[in-house]
């Protein structure tokens, strides 16, 4: 009896009985069922109405009139709507440009973060903090930053000599496109550097020894070792990114209202105001299905990148091995790409050594702009909410240490305040624990069973990601008010909990390959049962995926916005609206002070900060191990 | 004893004698009455006392109010009154501004008869008008609208019908340093009228790094500043009635456009203001001194008179600022935007006596009047805007009340026209195009967004 398996031999109950009674594919069902109810009963509805809507004329708007048009609105109105063709090639500039910034940002992220040395844990947590803002927030602290009067971008252009008082970021319409592109961008570099870094920490280290063997330089070892090695997910990196990109629309919601005049108006915002400003929802569903064909254009790539089958990594252990290696290189799997690409099969060209001092200052340079920029807004919006209003609204700002924490006291104390974080905790504990639980169990089969139809299965969990949120909205509050449920807490957990399941049904799959078969085999020898064999052993054993999974969540869920907003009114609100709230209050004394807004943009994310400071090793561990191998 | 204390006191003294008046269906007289202490015009009907019987009984009833951020407060204030007043509760939800076009259109979509009342403004009631708002035009409702700021009410009126009735005023007003008017050797006390002669004055009231005048230029800004001088021009429209043509293609629309170009070449506007800057900013600079006027919203006048001392370290004096009609591209004309919110009924609502006696309160001349002298928000009420016990504490009602005689509209529209405006008016403030280019680009983009609007 192995270790392992011991203590769990406990007899199986009536009902694990009749579990393990069942087939294969009766159990992946059985498994399956509790998750897929919950799509079916809240994803799919939505989806299907706005696949359905695309071919009718509901112009809310203007009349009552529902009328079937067939592929009118695909035919006939798309290729006229100026706003909608206008809108492409700023959509695939955001893209594209959102890519660039993010991939060579993020592996430069992943290089540093894969190293070991004093304070690394420190700006480990650092680099992740933009991760845990949630997008809308997102917006306003790039938004304050780059306030043409006295943003923090501005005091620096002034500062650096290359402007003169105030700067018109977000006029111009290049610039406020590149204010999106970095504010993007630096939302998604911690999320796609973690990939990267699972990736990272498969190279063997032995093909580094081989490269320093052969007198490579840092770069060269990097353009041929390592490069080559992460080739695969950098591609799948990429594409996630532009998938990312052609979906976002949060931040450009409060960071540019898709203007100035139409400038960073993308296909999703044109949706935003096709669906929600005009009503019009046969056509902005139309908008949506040819948003989902694109998406799933890129998915396609993504999932052939993925699938295709990558030369595993040569395993070498010490010189010897690699000796033999070099000598049976066409022998060795995947051994012929790592050794052509090493230095020394490059004898022809001339080396550039750059002396040790000048690579490791601009590396370090290059290392301290990067924690800069990913954690400089953070730093900077959380000065300024305990700033007098005046310091922070000059330019260059006037910091003082009279620092105050009033504005946190006034939140704080606020009821609403003090009952919005409870809801979001509500919410957020169950959400989390729900969506564990029931994608665990659909997971599991489908990890470790050749069920019938499981790829259909998994396509289609897939399928319900590349939907843009904010036309399921209006089908949602359709839903939840036929069910009574509009403004409860239920509400909130039911539709965050259906709509988080497909995504971690994918993630726990690949968390559950990577959990040796024969720890499961030793388990049901010893007389485990199935259920027992889950809980006791596979869970267990999955547990750092699992709980990357859990914080995944727990972020995840208190940053959500879209769903709170239409499902909650009064009773069941949210601490990410809040922010908004916060905003709207136009009194007699004017609009909120900035220090205020910048304090509510705190106090929501405190306990997202808690979190990654928590759990980053577990959070590190999970993501970065567990999702990319599988 | 302020006057703010006074009226309160005064409220609270009357509040049980009020509420068997309007119980009896008194509350005119007794407005009237108040009016004309103040030194009023007569003429305010209290819609409460609309129906000419007795208030109803509204106890047991709960409404549900969705108020923007700035008609909140006073909403609240009114809910806790006109429930001691008919034994009905009111519950007051502020829906964020980011949140306001997606919960309504819920409310359309869901034909959601949770809510009673609905905050609205010009863009609300010219987006949303039949298909959320009920039409308060109708006769049987009994409204007297003639005691309102004349100019709100088409602006609040869309699909053949009134949508709401506003809460308050508020326009966009020409606000100016006296003191550098003065230096300029402009009369402080009586700005030029014209843009042209203002734009001729921009030399004297430039000092270093200060500009004559800021507005909030950029982005969504744009359009509305356009309108300020489109509105000024007699007969001229940006959009018909119906919002079914484009009628700023003539000369009139391009007169409009070249009237702030020439202002841009005087530099009479300060160039540096980005799209991210607010009237809120925009009323920091004036108070700070860097620039000698603005074009801005009434309630900045408070802002820099005080209004806001924790974060305008600089206090102007009420009698340093001076307040005008905004200036026309010819004399004798004016025209602005409007600024001000109200609340309409929900056509899907099923407590439509309790929520039409509730919006009826909030136009009471009495409730106006304790809101402005709160300092809360202007009233809606010209008798209430010009009495002098107003003009006391409030000198720029007046002005107010003159400016809201002229054109404030806003073409609120079920489709978005402002994006290619604001481009326009964009590339034009950066030179990139001239005033001409600027005017056929805006039209050409406002009819195509009119043209697939119809096609839809």
């Amino acid at each position: 009896m192995t270790a392992v398996t011991r203590g769990i031999r406990a007899i199986p109950g009536r009902m694990a009985g009749r579990v393990d009674r069942l087939s294969d594919n009766a159990f992946g069902l059985l498994s399956f069922l509790p998750g897929g109810l919950l799509v079916f009963l809240f994803v799919l509805p939505p989806i299907i109405a706005v696949a359905a809507m695309s071919f009718l004329r509901i112009e809310l708007l203007k009349d009552d009139i529902i009328r079937f048009v067939g592929l009118d609105n695909f035919l006939v109105r798309m290729p006229r709507d100026s706003a909608f063709l206008e809108a492409i090639p700023r959509t695939i500039i955001l893209a594209a440009g959102v890519t660039i910034a993010t991939v060579p940002l993020a592996l430069g992220t992943a290089v540093l973060l894969a190293r070991t040395f004093r304070g690394s844990r420190i700006i480990g947590i650092a680099v992740l903090l933009p991760w845990a803002v949630a997008p809308v927030v997102t917006g306003l602290y790039w938004k304050f930053i780059f306030n043409s009067q006295f943003g923090l971008a501005t005091a620096v252009a002034n500062a650096l000599g290359l402007a003169n008082g105030p700067v018109k970021w977000l006029e111009s319409s290049t610039s406020a496109m590149l204010v999106a592109i970095v504010a993007t961008a630096w939302r998604m570099v911690p999320l796609m550097a973690l990939l990267l870094l699972g990736a990272l920490r498969t190279v063997p280290e032995a093909q580094y020894r081989a490269a320093r063997m052969d007198g490579a330089t840092a770069w060269q070892t990097f353009r041929y070792v390592t490069l080559p090695a992460i080739g695969p997910t950098l591609a799948v990196v990429s594409i996630m990114t532009v998938i990312l990109s052609l979906q976002m629309i949060d931040i450009l919601f409060t960071l540019t209202g898709g203007g100035p005049g139409t400038s960073t108006t993308v296909i999703t915002y044109h949706i935003y105001r096709n669906t929600i400003g005009s009503l019009s929802f046969g056509y902005s569903s139309a908008l949506a299905v040819v948003l989902f064909l694109i998406i799933l254009a890129c998915s396609g790539l993504l999932l052939a990148v993925r699938y295709r089958r990558a030369p595993p990594p040569m395993v070498v252990e010490d010189e010897d091995e690699l000796l033999q290696a070099r000598l049976h290189v066409g022998r060795v799997p995947g051994a012929t790409a790592a050794f052509l690409a090493l230095p020394r099969m490059t004898p022809y060209r001339r080396r550039v050594r750059v002396p040790r001092v000048v690579g490791k200052v601009v590396v370090g340079a290059a290392t301290v702009l990067l924690i800069t920029w990913l954690v400089g807004p953070i730093i900077w919006v959380a000065i300024t909410s305990v700033q007098p209003e005046y310091a922070v609204t000059q330019l260059p700002p006037q910091l003082t240490v009279d620092l105050r924490l009033s504005n946190f006291t006034d939140l704080l104390s606020r009821p609403d305040w003090q009952a919005s974080i409870v809801v979001s905790l509500v919410v957020v504990s169950l959400v989390t624990l729900f969506t564990l639980l029931l994608s665990a169990l659909a997971a599991y089969p489908l990890a470790r069973y050749s069920l019938p139809g499981s790829r259909v299965v998994m396509v289609l969990l897939l399928f319900t990601q590349m939907i843009p949120a904010v036309v399921v909205a209006i089908p949602i509050l359709l839903i939840f008010r036929f069910l009574g449920l509009k403004d409860t807490i239920l509400a909130l957990v039911l539709v965050n909990v259906a709509f988080w399941i497909p995504l971690v049904v994918w993630l726990l799959r690949n968390v559950f390959q990577e959990v040796p078969r024969a720890l499961e085999s030793a388990a049901r020898i010893d007389g485990c049962g199935r259920i027992g064999t889950l809980f006791r052993v596979v869970i267990p054993a999955a547990w750092p995926g699992l709980s990357a999974t859990a914080i995944l969540l727990l972020v995840g869920t208190w940053n959500e916005f879209l769903f709170a907003v239409i499902l909650g009114d009064r009773n069941a609100v949210t601490v990410t609206r809040l922010i908004g709230f916060v905003q709207a209050t136009v009194g007699p004394e004017g609009p909120p002070p900035f220090t205020l807004v910048a304090a509510a943009g705190v106090t929501a994310f405190l306990p997202c900060l808690v979190l990654v400071i928590v759990f980053y090793r577990r959070l590190m561990a999970g993501l970065s191990q567990g999702y990319v191998k599988g | 004893m302020s006057d703010r204390d006074r009226i309160e006191q005064d409220m609270l003294r009357r509040q049980l004698s009020r509420r068997t008046l309007l119980k009896a269906g008194a509350a005119a007289p007794f407005g009237a009455a108040m009016l004309s202490a103040l030194g009023g015009r007569v003429g305010a009907q209290s819609p409460a006392a609309g129906s000419g019987g007795p208030a109803p009984d509204f106890s047991g009833v709960t409404l549900q109010v969705w108020s923007g951020g700035t008609t909140g407060p006073p909403a609240e204030k009114a809910a806790a009154e006109w429930g001691a007043l008919t034994g009905g509760t009111a519950i007051i939800t502020v829906v964020p501004f980011a949140e306001r076009a997606l919960k309504f259109a819920g409310l359309i979509v869901a034909q959601d008869s949770a809510v009673d009342l609905l905050y609205t403004s010009g863009q609300f009631a010219g987006q949303f008008g039949d298909r959320l708002y009920m039409d308060l035009d109708d006769p049987a409702l009994g409204i007297d609208t003639s005691i309102f700021v004349p100019a709100t009410l088409p602006v609040l009126s869309a699909d053949g019908g009134l949508r709401a009735l506003p809460l308050h005023s508020e326009m966009e007003l020409y606000i100016y340093n006296k003191t550098m008017f003065e230096a300029a050797g402009l009369d402080p006390d009586a700005p030029p009228t014209t843009w042209d002669e203002l734009y001729a004055a921009s030399a004297g009231l430039t000092d270093g790094s200060r500009y004559p005048a800021a507005m909030a230029w950029g982005g969504a800004y744009a359009a509305p500043i356009y309108l300020v001088y489109l509105n000024s021009i007699a007969g001229a429209k940006l959009l018909s009635d119906d919002r079914t043509q484009v009628l700023f293609g003539d000369e009139n629309g391009l007169k409009a456009f070249q009237t702030i170009e020439s202002g841009m070449k005087a530099g009479f506007f300060d160039p540096n203001l980005g799209p991210d800057v607010e009237d809120y900013a925009v009323g920091t600079m004036f108070n700070n001194g860097q620039t000698a006027s603005m074009i801005n919203f009434a309630e900045l006048w408070g802002y820099a008179t005080g209004g806001d001392s924790t974060n305008f370290p600089t206090t102007l004096q009420p009698e340093e600022v001076g307040v005008a009609k905004l200036p026309g591209i010819t004399a004798g004309t004016s025209g602005s935007v409007n600024g001000f919110e109200g609340f309409g009924l929900n056509r899907f609502g099923v407590q439509q006596a309790a929520a039409m006696s509730f919006l009826e309160y909030l136009s009471t001349p009495p409730f106006q009047v304790q809101m402005n002298l709160a300092k809360t928000l202007p009233s809606s009420n010209t008798a209430v805007l010009e009495s002098p016990e107003i003009q006391a504490v409030y000198p720029i009602g007046v002005v107010l009340a003159a400016q809201g005689q002229e054109n404030l509209d806003r073409y609120a529209a079920p489709y978005d026209w402002t994006p290619p405006v604001n481009e326009a008016l964009g590339k034009m403030y950066r030179g990139e195009i001239g005033a001409q280019e600027a005017h056929d680009t805006a039209v050409a983009g406002v009819e195509d967004i009119v043209l697939q609007y119809l096609a839809s």
